[in-house]
Formats: structure tokens, C-alpha cells, sequence
């Protein structure tokens, strides 16, 4: 890359098409407008201007799961609910990802003992980029996991094949502290 | 202001074969009513004017392992300022091979809701009830998920739940 460096004219500037596409995935995330329980409060809370997912690009929150391209799984998801749940995240286009947020969609949290009518966790039945603990997590903690799954994004291989990424092994999800 | 003793000798006399025993508890004493009557017990609370019990507060639902007990919550409020003038419970008891009880949702409209409920989590059949469904889980549930011998599912379409 180093020979390309100063040969062009202004304005013209030498990347990868990773960095390129990750970069506008990462950058502007659009949330699905879906809670289930407490912790959708602190969802709405993060769109505030107290706290502002704008600021991360993610502010855009879609009425349609065919718009969007995150989704956040904040609160219980009952077994009512893991069906319904699981058509909206086939809805989505991919890429998608999804961050589960709150103890109850990461584990069934208070629910795991006694809760006949919880799932023990939102990845039982799809596939979860970003846990964020917490009961309900801090809006701090959202916007944290947020930017987690940022630097996920930007870590994925865009041209190459699949195949290859998993060989590769592809990086765990990450989880907050 | 009547106090309960009042409102179950009133009823005692009204009804002498549904009701049956009054427990004079000191927090919420509760007349016990045949199951099978208390629709028609109901109807009279409600229309007898110096009773008037106008509204209904909550019927709860409880497992005492031998029978299942319904547990009706009633005030009379005084529609133009509000003021509570009397409050009673009664309570019905009915086996568990055989939970029929009568409905009093066309009595008092919050009791749909509330037997519907009591119904889904329970399993006590309200008879006469416009529509007695499952009101929270799913129309395909097996059981009762608060009777006390209720076991729970390891299996919930093709989801693992163990």
C-alpha cells in the first residue's frame, strides 16, 4: 500500500473493500423498534439526547424488520414470544446481528429456576452477536455493547468466502463486562 | 357501613342452602359459597340496594391442594363521591377432578378478564363464561402452569427448554 501513498491526485484515497464496507455496516446500524420488557425502557432511554445512540449511528430505529439490520432483544422473551421472535429475525436482510440485552434474554435470568413460560436465553433460537448483563443493563452498557459489536463488524471479511472465515476461526462473541 | 357478619346474615338468610360457613378472620373475613350458586349470590349482591356491591375488585384463584378456591374481592362505591362504603369476600371451593364453578362475568364485566385468568393458570371451568380461553399462554399449552403438582414442559415446539 506504502508505493500508492502520494502518487494520486487530492481527494483520492487507497483502502480495502473490507474497510470500506465495514465501515458503512458499522457506522449506521439500524435498530429494530421492538421491546418485551423493562429493559426496552432503558432501549428508549439510549435514543434520548440524555444518552444518544445518534452518536454511535444508530439512532435510525425501523418500524419494519425489513428495514433493519440489528436487533436488539431487550427483555423477557417468553415462549409466547420465541416463535414471533424468530420470524422478525428471518425477516431481516443480512447482514444482521443481534445484541441480547439483559439477563433475561441472555439466560432467562430471574426466570431460569422457575419460569415455566421463559426461554433459558434468546439464543436457543437465533444467533446472538453481543450479550450485555445486567438487570436491567445501564443505558452506558447498551451504548457499550453497541460499540462491541462495532468493532466486531469491522473485524469481518467482507470478499472472502465463508468457508474460509470459520477455518479461521471467526471471533467470539464478545461479551461486556 | 356494613360489616361482613352483617352482609353474611343477610346472605345466609337470602340463600340458606349456598351459603355456607362465615371465618371470621381478623384481616379479610369471607362468607363460603356453593360454587354452583354463586352466580345467582352475585346477582343479588349486586342489585340488593343496601348491599350494592357495584364493583368488583379482583377474583383470585388459589391451589389448597385437596380443592381449588376462587376468592371474589367486592366494594361498594358510592358512585358520585367515590367513597367506599362496604368491602366483603367470599370464596368458592370446588374439588380438583371437578372444577366447575358457576361465572359471574354478566354480573360484573371484570370478571372476564379475571376468570379467563383464573381459568389459563388453574384450570377452575367457569360455567356460563362468554369465552373462556387461555388469556396468557399460548392456546396449545398442556396443564395448569400454578397448580401446585404442575410439572413443567421439557419441550416447547421444537425448542429445548431443559
Amino acid at each position: 500500500v506504502a508505493i500508492f501513498e502520494n502518487q494520486f491526485d487530492d481527494n483520492i484515497v487507497t483502502t480495502t473493500v473490507d474497510a470500506v464496507i465495514n465501515y458503512a455496516r458499522a457506522s449506521a446500524l439500524w435498530p429494530m423498534t421492538f421491546g418485551l420488557a423493562c429493559c426496552a425502557i432503558e432501549m428508549m432511554a439510549v435514543g434520548t439526547s440524555r444518552y444518544d445512540i445518534a452518536r454511535f449511528g444508530a439512532e435510525v430505529f425501523r418500524a419494519s424488520p425489513r428495514q433493519s439490520d440489528l436487533m436488539i432483544v431487550a427483555g423477557t422473551v417468553t415462549l409466547k414470544m420465541a416463535s414471533r421472535i424468530k420470524t422478525l429475525y428471518d425477516q431481516m436482510p443480512d447482514p444482521k446481528y443481534v445484541i441480547s440485552l439483559g439477563s433475561c434474554s441472555n439466560n432467562g435470568g430471574p426466570y431460569y429456576l422457575h419460569g415455566y413460560h421463559v426461554l433459558k436465553g434468546v439464543d436457543r433460537i437465533i444467533p446472538v452477536d453481543i450479550y450485555i448483563p445486567g438487570c436491567p443493563p445501564r443505558p452506558e452498557a447498551l451504548l457499550d455493547g453497541l460499540m462491541k459489536l462495532q468493532k466486531k463488524i469491522m473485524q469481518s471479511r467482507v470478499i472472502r468466502r465463508q468457508q474460509q472465515l470459520i477455518t479461521a476461526a471467526a471471533p467470539a462473541p464478545a461479551k461486556v463486562a | 357501613m356494613l360489616t361482613a357478619k352483617d352482609i353474611h346474615e343477610k346472605l345466609k338468610a337470602a340463600f340458606p342452602d349456598s351459603v355456607t360457613e362465615f371465618v371470621d378472620e381478623k384481616l379479610d373475613p369471607y362468607s363460603v359459597v356453593d360454587a354452583g350458586a354463586v352466580a345467582k349470590v352475585a346477582a343479588y349482591l349486586k342489585s340488593d340496594p343496601d348491599l350494592a356491591f357495584n364493583y368488583l375488585v379482583c377474583i383470585s384463584a388459589c391451589d389448597e391442594k385437596e380443592f381449588l378456591t376462587t376468592v371474589y374481592h367486592l366494594e361498594s362505591c358510592d358512585l358520585h363521591d367515590g367513597r367506599i362504603r362496604h368491602s366483603f369476600c367470599m370464596k368458592t371451593k370446588v374439588p380438583r377432578e371437578k372444577p366447575n364453578c358457576a361465572s359471574v362475568s354478566h354480573v360484573w364485566g371484570a370478571a372476564n378478564w379475571h376468570e379467563r385468568e383464573a381459568f389459563d393458570m388453574m384450570g377452575i371451568v367457569y360455567d356460563g363464561h362468554p369465552n373462556l380461553t387461555r388469556i396468557l399462554c399460548d392456546d396449545a399449552w398442556n396443564g395448569f402452569p400454578l397448580r401446585k403438582d404442575y410439572v413443567f414442559p421439557k419441550e416447547y415446539g421444537g425448542i429445548d427448554l431443559t
